[in-house]
């Protein structure tokens, strides 16, 4: 085999003066500021300075929150708007986008208007999602409206039905990009054969995009604990104990400003990555192991 | 003969049936959706067009109302927002908007762009750590950083600082990373090498060559980033107070009152304008956000 042949200085020169820039933002904003997590998880704020005073007391404060406090609720929500989204996410885009791929009745103004969410900005969609709960629905539901603070479980149904119905945009995209692969001529050949679309669909186009399918589910476990549900941009810092999520609780803990919150913050991130970090992991092992194979 | 056609209608109709039925329920599904997100779309346009009335839910559909721009003149002269002791104004807001929304979106479409190159056409050690960074930054999920992100921010005078933020974006990280390396990987390193041999540079290259020929997915993933960045209000929240953007102005609004849009009609007209011009550049590039984009699996 032939030795790779040396690069010049001038190659060399290009390629680091084109990622040096990348490197240094990942190096801060990644590698250092994950570093930095891990500190201060065992600091706390004594006047205006983090200092290695705290010992384990702010994961002391963690587990007395997560086990007698509220922030169980908080992690029961992350688990059930993860699984409703996984369900509808995920069987609701690829059929939606199977049919753009397969062009049936109107596909293009289909696509457009699952798209349509995606770039209107999310206060919008909330503020008429809300409008129409509050104005429209109200009445069919008789009087209840949705997201009634008073109302737990109702609340937290209307945001998950939210979350559902906005959110097909850029996956119906990216799952009907990934379809254009699959080859026509096998997709004809198994039409010949008698196949229906169900069978074309299962058997022919889900086994040929199924990389694509593992990367959003992967990513989908691995952002299990980021997701707010959009529930600041319904709520504000107020939503109910009973409907937050995990990600809501970090964004409000940091967005209030109090810095004496950041150790609390970083803690509770360090502890729930922990645990969704083998939890991804494992997840996309199982899907390689059991999804279909690429020969 | 008579009889054998008879039979065949009705099985073919049910072969039809069977071939189609998944097809059917979603095009139902499909149809059902389209119908209430239309309806949402122009119930909100209308309303943002409805005369102030206190008693608004009495009329929430606006039949028999009359069509007024009072709303939409309001958001101009009343809408705003107190930032620092002063009020920010709706110009001020889609100016803050446009600088950040358009920064953003070229340092970070540029920068994932220009990673993907390197790492797709320059194999090296490097590249390889590259690459496998941004897949395990995929599959390992970091949570809970943004309070660490802040106290670096702080640390470093990055706070309230355009650049800073512009700074923050510079990364390379996620799936539009896979999206670029994807196409580079597929393009003949042929027409570099020709280049090459006529004496061109790397620079020139990766310039005049290999960029033309990603200009379609640059576009598209330009604009999907544009769209985010422009409705996106956490950073204006967290990293950039001095510099409040429409879309935090809007969430603001939206829990707080003494805005000067109090009433339904005129926060709708609120934003139905700080849609448009997101909706004038999605009419206008379509073409290219609908295209080619494909993402691959997560191979490390």
């Amino acid at each position: 085999m032939a030795k790779a042949k040396r690069w010049d200085n001038g190659k060399i020169l290009f390629y680091f003066g084109v990622v040096a820039i990348p490197l240094l933002q990942f190096l801060i904003f990644y590698v250092g500021v994950n570093f930095n997590t891990i500190l201060l998880a065992f600091q706390e704020l004594d006047e205006g300075k983090f200092v290695f005073t705290a010992g384990f007391r702010n994961f002391e404060v963690f587990f007395h929150n997560f086990f007698v406090g509220e922030m169980r609720y908080a992690f029961q929500n992350s688990l059930i708007v993860w699984a409703v989204g996984i369900v509808s996410g995920t069987v609701l885009t690829i059929l939606f986008s199977y049919y753009i791929f397969k062009k049936y009745f109107a596909y293009n103004f289909v696509r457009i208007i699952l798209f349509l969410p995606s770039i209107i900005p999310g206060v919008v969609t909330v503020q008429i999602y809300d409008s129409m709960l509050r104005y429209l629905v109200r009445d069919m539901l008789g009087g209840i409206y949705l997201l009634d603070s008073t109302l737990g479980d109702t609340q937290l149904l209307g945001v998950i039905v939210y979350t559902v119905f906005m959110g097909f945009g850029s996956n119906v995209l990216l799952y009907s990009g990934a379809m254009g692969n699959v080859s026509t001529d096998i997709l004809e050949a198994s039409q010949i054969d008698g196949a229906g679309n169900a069978r074309q669909l299962f058997s022919i186009v889900l086994p040929s995009i199924y990389p694509t399918i593992t990367t959003f589910l992967v990513t989908s476990v691995a952002h299990l604990f980021t997701n707010q549900a959009n529930l600041y941009t319904f709520f504000a810092e107020q939503a109910q104990p009973i409907v937050r999520t995990i990600g809501y609780e970090l964004f409000v803990l940091v967005q209030k400003g109090v810095m004496s919150a950041y150790p609390a913050a970083a803690t509770a991130g360090l502890m729930f990555t922990l645990v969704a970090a083998p939890l991804t992991l494992l997840v996309r092992y199982l899907l390689e192991k059991f999804g279909p194979s690429e020969d | 003969m008579e009889n054998t056609m008879q039979s065949s209608s009705p099985n073919k109709f049910l072969k039809f049936l069977k071939d189609n039925f998944l097809v059917m329920i979603i095009g139902f599904i499909l149809a059902l959706y389209v119908v209430i997100m239309i309806f949402c779309l122009i119930w909100g346009f209308r309303v943002s067009f409805t005369p102030v009335d206190p008693d608004f839910s009495n009329n929430p559909f606006a039949f028999g109302s009359r069509f007024t721009l009072d709303n939409w003149i309001d958001t101009f002269t009343k809408f705003c927002i107190l930032v620092n002791n002063r009020n920010v104004y709706f110009e001020e807001l889609i100016l803050n908007s446009l600088i950040y929304s358009i920064g953003c979106t070229l340092v970070h479409t540029t920068v994932v762009m220009l990673v993907a190159y390197l790492v797709a056409k320059y194999p090296c050690w490097l590249s390889s750590v590259l690459y496998t960074t941004v897949i395990i930054t995929m599959i390992i999920p970091v949570v809970g950083s943004l309070a660490s992100e802040m106290a670096v921010v702080r640390g470093m005078g990055l706070y309230d600082n355009l650049l800073g933020v512009f700074f923050m974006k510079c990364h390379f990280l996620g799936m539009y990373f896979l999206i670029f390396y994807g196409v580079f990987k597929s393009l003949s390193w042929g027409y570099a090498e020709a280049a090459f041999i006529d004496g061109a540079g790397h620079f020139q290259v990766m310039v005049r060559i290999m960029f033309p020929l990603v200009i379609n997915t640059y576009l598209a993933v330009a604009i999907l980033f544009f769209i985010q960045y422009w409705n996106e209000y956490t950073t204006a929240m967290l990293y950039l107070p001095s510099y409040p953007t429409i879309a935090y102005a809007l969430v603001r609004l939206r829990t707080a009152s003494g805005s000067g849009l109090n009433e339904v009609p005129q926060f709708f007209a609120a934003c139905m304008m700080s849609c448009l011009p997101i909706l004038i550049l999605f009419v206008s590039f379509q073409k290219q956000l609908m295209g080619d984009l494909k993402v691959g699996g997560l191979k490390g």
